[in-house]
């Protein structure tokens, strides 16, 4: 690259032409869309105190103060996305945690486990501790690079051991803490066969918290899991927007799959999946001899292949189970326009 | 928590959504509207804001990448493929993508052998070469998708980002011949599990690499100088450069000096075998099929002969069978088959009758089949003249 043509001023000159800075709003404002369906509003504060115009000054930022960017900048890819949406998402709660937004770190569960994690972590000689170029924190029991390339959603179904205490207040000692980093360390390097797995420090949080109430709330909620959780104003009002916001998502790709089928396929899959016919009867309509079945089956397919990177309709890892709900909303859809389409309004 | 079904998400949408400045573009009106039909992500307004990054990143190279850094096309080089190749295909928008240089070209080719790459290590699977990043320049990880090798043109290569060691491209080339195997230099993806994002990438991939490969190899045709059905007056040079632009890492069994040996002593690499399963005893041998179109070599493949029956004598030897996969209605002349002896580098020409009704042959030839020879079939179709299939 002409290293002389990529100093600083140049780059800033270039990072804020009209139409870059158009670029990064575009960005920013999509960004912030995102966090604020994905309700990035942690630890406690509404994402809507935020705006799209922080996000932009804050892109802006990043880009000139990381040097890392511009080679993703060269290569346009999803490793240049990546960074920018970790750094966002770590910016947000640095603005939640603002003096502004009058956060109190022993009310944030979450940070105060994650400080106590580290501190542990950082005194125990059982683990070493790894920090990655993008300021990740890994723990593992030595610092020989793993070969085995491990998600999180690889470890997620670990199931958690019976002898810990499953609320927050008990864990949350020196003890436990080790005995649990230790028990998930052990699961996590046998079932990936990886003697030198590191693990990400908030990755381990994560799975905690399909156990263990972690919410940014907690201080306020009972300590037993069996009782419902109280009123939450705040949540209640992102979970309305949320659902309006589903809807919308799941109504549009309803929608795109509609036309994705040619006119034999929407009426194969409309007998089939909506009037849930027999064999007999789809040939019967269709007016052909043999049944239909195979091509019913690759339209099944189109399906899966469709939905699989998409929110609430696919399973976000492993084999969890989807709100049937939400695919039903999907599905009541699909079969509403193929039912015009085929049988009339 | 990044999941692969995010990656799979951002995948989509980088290989197969236009970029701004064809959503924008006015020829493109009736696509883009087709494609806001179908697709998922631009239904919602492309929430990742894949495309604006596409477009700050063609900004950006278009700035301060120098013109000098185009220089020769090597293995090992990580290039991308040119931007003004993106194509529509099915109401969606390829966009190029980066690929590695497994072989160094000269100046008289055309083609180049390459394989796809993806960065996002979230996606990888078995299959993929994962170089370790001291073996990588200009990327801080990349995976090698051994199972999505294809040629290009010289031509439809664009900007060198990065390298690779040419361990790496001599590594890739061996997992591509064995499947299950993993050089120790590579880190090791996971198994895939039942409805893994990353199956869904993998048929994202090939439709990436089958879209820019096929525009590749039309080109390359384009290139191909005149054949003719009489083939077999070319020249021994023009038949070779013309097959080797269709399949360059086609071989022969020697160098041949006649268009017959060109035909008959011809090595199919082995990625253009169809994966089968062995059925039952018969044996077979792989006929070489020549298909001309318009008077251009049209396509190379191999295609199987089922033999049946084998009759050694000792002034002779009879082979009969059946070619299932061939057009109906093949002429007489469009078959030839021989005796080849690669150790004495020489052809023996049979008798080859073929009854195109019941797709039945047989090859016989006025002397024995000795040890280490081998039969050879040709079949050079002009489908201009001919029947396609």
């Amino acid at each position: 690259m002409g290293k002389d043509k990529l100093s600083p001023q140049a780059f800033e000159a270039w990072l804020k032409t009209d139409k870059n800075r158009n670029t990064l709003k575009i960005i920013a404002g999509k960004t912030y869309k995102k966090m604020e369906l994905n309700r990035l509003n942690l630890p406690g504060v509404d994402i809507r105190l935020t705006t799209p115009d922080d996000i932009f000054q804050e892109l802006m930022i990043f880009l000139l103060e990381n040097e890392g960017v511009r080679n993703g900048l060269i290569v346009g890819g999803t490793e240049t996305m990546k960074r920018l949406h970790g750094f966002l998402w770590h910016r947000l709660l640095d603005i939640t945690r603002s003096a502004e937004a009058n956060q109190d770190i022993y009310k944030d569960t979450w940070r105060l486990f994650y400080r106590h994690i580290l501190d542990v972590m950082g005194k125990s000689d059982q683990f070493v501790k790894t920090k990655t170029s993008s300021r990740v924190i890994l723990f593992g029991r030595t610092h020989e690079s793993p070969r085995a390339v491990v998600m999180m959603e690889d470890l997620m179904d670990i199931g958690y051991p019976q002898d810990l205490p499953a609320y927050f207040q008990a864990l949350n000692t020196k003890k436990n803490i080790l005995r649990l980093a230790g028990y998930f360390w052990e699961q996590a390097a046998q079932k990936t066969q990886e003697p030198h797995i590191q693990l990400n420090v908030r990755d381990f949080m994560s799975w905690i918290g399909q156990y263990v109430n972690l919410s940014n709330r907690i201080d306020s909620y009972p300590e037993t899991s069996d009782d419902e959780i109280p009123d939450n104003p705040l949540a209640k009002a992102c979970q309305a927007h949320e659902d309006v916001m589903k809807k919308k998502h799941l109504t549009a790709w309803a929608n795109n799959f509609y036309h994705l089928l040619k006119d034999i396929e929407k009426k194969v899959f409309y007998y089939y999946e909506c009037k849930e016919l027999k064999h007999k009867d789809v040939a019967e309509l269709m007016d052909k001899k043999g049944n239909l079945s195979y091509r019913r089956d690759k339209i099944r397919d189109r399906l899966k292949a469709f939905l699989r990177p998409l929110d609430w309709v696919s399973p976000d890892h492993g084999n969890e189970q989807i709100d049937s709900a939400d695919f039903k909303f999907f599905r009541d859809n699909l079969c509403n326009l193929l039912s015009t389409a085929i049988e009339g309004a | 928590m990044y999941t692969r079904k995010q990656a799979l998400a951002i995948a989509k949408q980088f290989r197969t959504c236009p970029p701004p400045f064809i959503q924008n573009h006015p020829d493109f009106k009736t696509e883009n509207k087709n494609h806001l039909k179908i697709c998922p992500f631009c239904a919602i307004g492309s929430p990742h804001g894949v495309q604006e990054w596409q477009e700050l990143s063609e900004s950006f190279r278009t700035q301060f990448i120098a013109e000098n850094e185009q220089s020769d096309i090597l293995a090992g080089q990580i290039r991308q493929v040119r931007p003004e190749l993106g194509c529509w295909r099915d109401d969606l928008y390829y966009n190029p993508p980066l690929v590695l240089v497994l072989n160094n070209i000269d100046e008289t080719e055309e083609a180049v052998y390459v394989a796809q790459v993806w960065q996002d290590l979230a996606l990888a699977s078995p299959g993929d070469l994962i170089p370790p990043t001291d073996l990588i320049t200009g990327f801080e990880n990349i995976f090698i998708e051994t199972w999505n090798m294809y040629t290009l043109r010289k031509n439809d290569l664009g900007t060198c980002l990065g390298k690779v060691s040419s361990q790496v491209v001599d590594e890739a080339l061996k997992m591509k011949e064995d499947p299950d195997y993993l050089p120790d230099l590579s880190r090791r993806p996971l198994p895939l599990t039942n409805e893994d994002p990353r199956r869904y990438f993998h048929q994202l991939e090939m439709e990436t690499g089958y879209t820019f490969s096929a525009m590749a190899a039309d080109a390359l045709m384009d290139e191909v100088v005149m054949v003719k059905t009489d083939v077999l007056t070319l020249s021994v040079e023009t038949l070779v450069k013309s097959m080797k632009r269709v399949i360059p890492t086609i071989d022969w069994d020697w160098a041949p000096d006649t268009v017959d040996e060109c035909l008959a002593a011809l090595k199919f690499p082995t990625e253009s075998f169809a994966l089968r399963a062995a059925e039952g005893d018969n044996k077979e041998i792989n006929a070489v099929y020549l298909e001309l179109k318009n008077g251009k070599i049209n396509r190379i493949k191999p295609i199987e002969c089922i033999i049946h029956h084998a009759e050694a004598r000792s002034d002779s030897y009879t082979v009969s069978g059946n070619i299932p996969g061939l057009p109906d209605n093949l002429g007489q002349d469009t078959f030839q088959c021989h005796i080849k002896n690669p150790e004495k580098k020489s052809l023996f020409q049979g008798h080859f009758s073929w009854d195109s009704q019941g797709k039945h042959f047989i090859a016989k030839f006025d002397r024995a089949l000795k040890p280490n020879e081998t039969l050879s079939f040709t079949i050079v179709n002009d489908v201009a003249n001919g029947f396609d299939q």
